[in-house]
């Protein structure tokens, strides 16, 4: 998928007589959006850009080291024995050893004179590396502007973070008018350099709109005046980035557990990963959280046990392991500035969300269970979120409702649309996986947020719903086969005060009967999920739910569905 | 009969046979006359020979052909074939009445007639050459053309011009088209085009459509209906012209399809009658009439016309290479399917046999037997022998090692000669022979040839045009070897510096850059002159200016000057190439009127510019401009933070050695602001400089202004500030707290630094209340690291802040006390 992106003029700091101008320019492609105020407090936002940037470039994707020099080396040393193999003579074994050593010591002069030349060729690289490979690489952040709020998203090239940045409207003064909508920026270097520039002593108007300024802070692009002008980027945009910006909003609405944590508990944790580096597994971070007491960080395999200072307030015991801690580094830079950060998991090998509150800024970073395991590889999130059918043109009035009110719960929208707070969920799941809304966490709402610049028409509500109807993953496929054959039931489903707790019994296609066990909340989304079958042995839910478990809470939403048409609402 | 022969035992004189007879068997009144010597015997031949005429003698078989040419279509035809051999004037008359009764036979005849070359033919040949059936039109057209008949033959390539689609026509027109240009358009024709455009090309006559028809014909599918109709006619045309280069093409290219292919049948049109019929298409029986008749040529040429067989069949043996031959067996060599190879270079060899069903050479007895020393196998090596050329040709094209061992040993046996008249350019072609001693051939007569005093520059220019990396390492050497004689040439110098290969283009501008300090001024002026105009031209291909402004930038920038006014610079530098935008750039330095022109902003921005020869001129007139700059050092401030280090490096050297005292403290902090730490570090040593003279206050707002740059360093410059004022009067303010935040959250913080801000706090929370309450936050925010000398320190502070100030909060609980 080719993403085309055009700027009209580039992004970048303009200082000028007592106030800078930091302007974004959106990409001309996409709807007019725009917006104008003067930053109060540069400070955090700078920070929290320059953690956004370091998002959008960080590719900790495991790669096998390519040596060339070391296998050069090796087939040198291979070709020298087989040389000798050959040779009777011990006078001209010794002659070919002498002149093996004559050669290496000419080989060394010839290294160190083309020194300057390597230097040179290393040189040139990096400079292709941050002038070209960003054209062609790095798909710049989606921003989105909405009444209350300025939000950036974006996804880490190795697709397994994702970083939403929201700055309230609050932190502006002298609002100017604006337009809502979602667009792209121009994300460059020279832009992540001109972040650096930002001051507390000089006014900065903070402006987004497809003009950018016309003045560069840089040289180079002074003297460029075509790229200046115009600039295009065709970013090779993978199936997987785009499938991966939604499913990251079906696990962000999960029900997860959650507590905080101070700057410093992450500042200790990242320490420590900073000074100690280690080869042997479990390289995870594994969270002991324990009703009442404080959270217990462990760091493995070294088992350094960090305690923080907040208590837990779940109710229920849990050791959580999360792998790819390293991605954590990236919110380094936001300790400073940060005031509290909020954890959520969804589970051992499952999506992490770190929500950082900077005092009127939040910054979300959401990991997948580890690096390698992207949002897309094996992680099907959104079979754990609520699947009750919907129509097409549910969706679609749904999705005018929150497009006019640009952010509301699901109640409000509920309301507001006349449709059973079940359904209304069920269309915003749609909705978010079609990438036209989003969960914000931290406030705990819906956005409205059009990934994709095309109007979202009827067809393509019922190309959302579709997937429902005809499930294309197989598990789900076969859960609906398993409930269709009346191979699953329901043996006890006990309320709770999270929502619903259930034991089944199920047979698929194949294999014995098992016994899945269910932990639903009121909204249908699984908290928790065990089965007894092969699948759940060796994936647990890192590879999403096993067909018994869907089948088990089909027959339960089934059931849910008939007390909802006899008149009764889930609590909220 | 006339036969002469030597007059024993005396070889300088010949006796002459004069014999008489139906046949040659009937032979009688014999006379033996002479002896003669040889211009006598010349006059005397010709004498008897008119004699023997006037009797009513015809030469041996001349009247058995005529008589033929009354027999059956075929015995007509075959009769034509061999009368246009003989090219005897006595023939046109009866082959021009055969032709008036002719069928089938009618080309056969009017090829002869041709071939013979009398003007008779000429009105029969214009009609013919009209016909739309291929053969007829084909036949009109080669008997035009061996009859030179101009006129003629410009209708006829009007008219197969005509034929040519468009897209050939188009690329064949192209100012620059090439043989390989050409082909790739006929090429990518629908197979039903291919042929009759490639018969087409071929009728022009032209050496372009020549070399298109040689080009295309390994990639053309021979045996596809549609197409080999053509190629046959390429080939009977190539006989017929007796062109050597394109029979040894399509020979070699039917005699490998034929390997690969048993043919195929599809439903043709005929030319003829326009029926549709099934047709075989290049079967194996085409397949081997077709070989059979090219050796038959072959043969044909060394009985009538010995000087050309040479020379043809050296073109098809050069066609040969590695892919041709098939991997050897008990009876059968590696060449063993390649037939005419075989006739030509084994063609009189006992150690194989011809199995003439398959056309297959096999080893004749059970085992492959070694050649004997001093036996000659190819067929007429007398003729060989007699155009030594062809061996030249065989070393300069051969692909094959036995076609070069052959060409090798007939050189080493008795034409050593013909290599050392060889033209420089088929010797150069030797270095890339597959052959490792024609290479070695080569590299000799290429050394014995230079003379490095006088050098064969035509020869270097051969060789630097090659290209190829075994010839370009010896050209390298001769070139430098005779630079003073070819850099004194400014024609040569300008040619040798256009190559095509960039190694070598650099290699000529760096020995044309040594050696021109010592050429006569006016030759410099010449070369100047030249390269001038011909960097202000648009280069044909990128890098063609390079070794040009190599040249001008290092040899030449002296006679340059004069030559370009600062108005040409600015053009040059605005559309020119990337060598002429450098040389523009070293001459900008020459012209001190830029500084004015350009004015001294605009001039620092060039600064940074990526032409490096332009950021050395501009820093040339920078350093012109030193008053001025020292008035107002601002156009520098932009050079700092150029991308270029030189730039960075020069502006920085200057600023600090040169402009420093007038250099105030906004710059020092304009510096500071950088986010380049050689910059920071100018600005920190500014700054100091004015330290002393700093009131508290003004240094206060100094900090507060540094404590926001993100970078450490400079964290550290404004702790280093903080720390200058005496410990009783150190206080916090809220503005301190991105510095003290920073630090103290750093994951790799310098140790001094963060021991520094801890020992601040501390300090200032204990001297006054309002820093207290500063601190005491921050400290109990960052109490909770794990580091054990931070948090020692830290819960040591919040202590003391504990018990200096009660009343203040304090996240800090003493045992057995009250919790604030």
């Amino acid at each position: 998928m080719i993403e085309n992106l055009r700027y009209a003029a580039a992004s970048g700091l303009v200082q000028r007589a007592g106030h800078s101008e930091l302007g974004l320019a959106t990409n001309t492609l996409r709807g007019n959006v725009y917006f104008s105020g003067l930053l109060r407090q540069p400070l955090p936002l700078r920070e929290a850009l320059g953690a956004l940037r370091g998002v959008v470039v960080s590719d900790l994707k495991f790669r096998p080291k390519d040596r060339p020099k070391f296998q050069a080396w090796l087939e040198e040393e291979d070709r020298r024995f087989l040389a000798t193999l050959g040779i009777k003579s011990e006078h001209a074994r010794q002659e070919l050893e002498r002149l093996n050593v004559s050669l290496d010591a000419l080989n060394r002069i010839r290294e160190k004179r083309r020194e300057a030349f390597h230097a040179a060729r290393l040189a040139y690289f990096r400079f292709v590396l941050e002038n070209e490979y960003e054209k062609f690489y790095i798909l710049d952040p989606v921003i989105t502007v909405h009444p209350d709020e300025v939000f950036f998203e974006a996804f880490s090239r190795d697709e397994s973070s994702y970083a939403r940045l929201g700055v309230s409207q609050d932190l502006f003064d002298d609002v100017g008018p604006f337009a809502c909508g979602t667009t792209n920026i121009d994300f460059s270097a020279s832009l992540a350099e001109g972040f650096d520039r930002l001051r507390a002593y000089r006014d900065t108007r903070f402006a987004i709109g497809p003009s950018g300024f016309a003045v560069a802070t840089n040289t180079t692009t002074a003297t460029n005046e075509d790229s200046e002008v115009h600039h295009e980027k065709k970013v090779d945009l993978p199936e997987s980035w785009v499938r991966g910006f939604l499913q990251v909003q079906s696990a962000m609405s999960l029900s997860m557990p959650r507590f905080s944590l101070a700057p410093v508990d992450l500042y200790n944790i990242c320490r420590f990963l900073k000074s100690h580096r280690t080869r042997k597994s479990p390289r995870a971070l594994r969270w002991e959280l324990e009703p009442g007491k404080r959270v217990r960080a462990v760091l493995e395999p070294w088992g350094h046990v960090i305690e923080l200072s907040t208590i837990y307030d779940g109710t229920k015991a849990q050791s959580i392991r999360t792998w790819g801690r390293d991605r954590l580094k990236v919110l380094a830079r936001l300790l400073p500035v940060a005031q509290r950060i909020d954890v959520h998991l969804a589970g051992t090998g499952l999506p992490s969300f770190y929500v950082l509150d900077l005092g009127g800024i939040s910054f979300t970073l959401a990991l997948s269970g580890w690096t390698d395991n992207d949002w897309t590889g094996g992680a099907k999130f959104d079979l754990l979120t609520r699947r009750l059918t919907g129509t097409a043109a549910e969706v679609l009035t749904v999705y005018e409702a929150l497009r006019l009110r640009r952010f509301a719960t699901d109640a409000e929208l509920a309301e507001v649309t006349g449709f059973g707070i079940e359904k209304c969920r069920t269309t915003l799941s749609y909705l978010c996986q079609a990438g036209r809304a989003i969960y914000d966490l931290g406030k705990r709402v819906y956005r409205h947020r059009d990934l994709f610049f095309d109007p979202f028409t009827l067809q393509d509500a019922a190309a959302a719903v579709k997937p429902a109807l005809e499930e294309k993953a197989p598990e789900a496929k076969a859960a609906k086969h398993i409930h269709e054959a009346e191979d699953v039931r329901v043996i006890a489903r006990r309320p709770v005060t999270t929502g619903y707790k259930l034991s089944g019994s199920a047979r698929g296609a194949s294999g014995p009967r098992v016994r899945p066990l269910l932990h639903v909340d009121y909204e249908g989304q699984i908290i928790e999920a065990s089965c007894t079958c092969a699948h759940f042995r060796s994936h647990g839910l890192t590879q999403g739910p096993c067909e018994h478990v869907l089948a088990l809470r089909l027959a339960h939403m089934e059931r849910l569905a008939k007390e909802d048409s006899k008149g009764g609402l889930a609590p909220a | 009969m006339l036969r002469a022969e030597p007059a024993w035992p005396r070889e300088d004189l010949f006796t002459l046979l004069v014999a008489r007879g139906k046949t040659r068997k009937t032979l009688r009144q014999a006379t033996l006359l002479g002896p003669f010597d040889a211009a006598e015997l010349t006059a005397r031949m010709d004498a008897e020979a008119q004699a023997l005429r006037g009797e009513g003698f015809l030469p041996g078989g001349l009247e058995a052909r005529i008589q033929a040419l009354q027999g059956t279509p075929r015995e007509r035809a075959l009769a034509a074939v061999r009368l246009g051999w003989r090219r005897d004037p006595a023939a046109v008359e009866p082959l021009l009445q055969a032709f008036s009764t002719a069928g089938f036979e009618r080309s056969a005849v009017l090829d002869a007639l041709g071939l013979i070359g009398d003007g008779r033919a000429l009105s029969v040949a214009r009609a013919e050459a009209e016909k739309k059936l291929l053969s007829r039109r084909r036949s009109g057209v080669e008997a035009l053309r061996n009859l030179d008949d101009a006129e003629g033959l410009v209708l006829a390539r009007g008219r197969a011009l005509d034929r040519l689609p468009d897209e050939v026509r188009l690329a064949l027109e192209a100012p620059v088209a090439t043989a390989e240009s050409v082909a790739a358009v006929l090429l990518a024709l629908p197979v039903k085009e291919k042929g009759l455009a490639l018969d087409s090309l071929y009728e022009l006559g032209t050496p372009l459509a020549a070399s298109t028809v040689i080009a295309a014909l390994p990639k053309l599918e021979l045996a596809a209906p549609h197409v080999w109709r053509y190629v046959k006619s390429v080939l009977k045309r190539s006989l017929l012209r007796r062109d050597a280069p394109v029979f040894g093409a399509v020979a070699h290219a039917i005699e490998r399809a034929a390997r690969k292919t048993p043919g195929t049948q599809a439903e043709l049109k005929s030319g003829l009658d326009g029926s549709v019929r099934k047709t075989a298409v290049f079967r194996r029986l085409t397949q081997i009439y077709v070989m059979r008749l090219s050796w038959r040529h072959l043969r044909d040429l060394a009985r009538y016309e010995p000087g050309r067989y040479a020379e043809a069949a050296a073109e098809v043996l050069a066609r040969y290479g590695p892919e041709d031959t098939t991997e050897p067996t008990a009876i059968a060599g590696s060449l063993s399917t390649c037939h005419l190879l075989h006739r030509i270079l084994l063609g009189r060899s006992e150690r194989f046999e011809l199995e003439r069903s398959a056309l297959l050479h096999r080893v004749r007895g059970k085992k492959p037997s070694a050649l004997k020393k001093g036996v000659r196998e190819e067929s007429y090596p007398e003729l060989w022998d007699a155009s030594p050329g062809a061996y030249i040709r065989l070393l300069a094209a051969g692909r094959l090692r036995e076609v070069h061992e052959f060409a090798l040993t007939a050189v080493k046996r008795a034409h050593r000669s013909a290599v050392e008249t060889a033209a420089a350019a088929d010797i150069v072609a030797f270095l890339s022979a597959p052959h490792e001693e024609t290479v070695e051939l080569g590299l000799i007569e290429l050394n014995r040839r230079f003379d490095p005093r006088a050098p064969d520059l035509e020869l270097l220019q051969a060789l630097a045009k090659d290209g190829r990396p075994a010839v370009r390492e010896q050209t390298l050497r001769w070139l430098e070897l005779a630079a003073p004689v070819w850099t004194r040439n400014v024609e040569r110098t300008l040619a040798l510096l256009d190559s095509k290969d960039g190694l070598l283009r650099e290699a000529v501008a760096n020995l044309a850059v040594a050696e021109l300090p010592e050429a006569g001024a006016e030759l410099r002026q010449a070369l100047a002159e030249r390269i001038a105009r011909l960097l202000v031209a648009k280069e044909t291909e990128p890098g063609q200016h390079d070794g040009l402004a190599r040249v001008a930038s290092l040899a030449l920038l002296d006679e340059l000057t004069p030559l370009m006014s600062l108005d040409d610079l600015i053009v040059l530098f605005a559309t020119g190439s990337s060598g002429a935008r450098s040389v523009a750039g070293a001459l900008l330095g020459r012209h001190p009127e830029a500084l004015d022109a350009i004015g001294l902003s605009r001039l620092a921005a060039l600064g940074s510019h990526e032409v490096a020869s332009l950021r050395e001129s501009v820093r040339a007139l920078l350093l012109s401009a030193l008053p001025a700059l020292r008035l107002d050092p601002s156009p520098l401030f932009a050079l700092v933070e150029s991308e270029w280090p030189d730039a960075r490096t020069f502006a920085l050297d200057l600023l600090r050695s040169e402009l420093a005292p007038s250099l105030g403290r906004a710059v020092a902090l304009g510096f500071l602001d950088s986010r380049r730490p050689e910059v920071q570090r100018l600005g920190r040593d500014l700054l100091y400089r004015d330290v002393p003279s700093l009131s508290p206050h003004e240094i206060d707002s100094i900090v507060d202004r540094l404590v926001q740059h993100p970078d450490r360093a400079v964290h550290a410059v404004a702790l280093e500030l903080l720390l200058l004022a005496p410990e009783s009067e150190r206080t916090l303010r809220p503005e301190l707290l991105p510095l003290l935040r920073g630090t103290l959250f750093d994951l790799t913080p310098q140790r001094a630094t963060k021991r520094g801000v801890l020992a601040l706090l501390r300090s200032a929370a204990l001297r006054d209340e309002a820093s207290a309450r500063l601190a005491a936050p921050l400290l109990s925010d960052f109490v909770g690291t794990k580091g054990r000398l931070d948090f020692e320190e830290t819960i040591a502070t919040l202590v003391e802040i504990r018990l200096a100030y009660p009343g203040l909060a304090n996240r800090l609980q003493l045992v057995g006390g009250p919790t604030a």
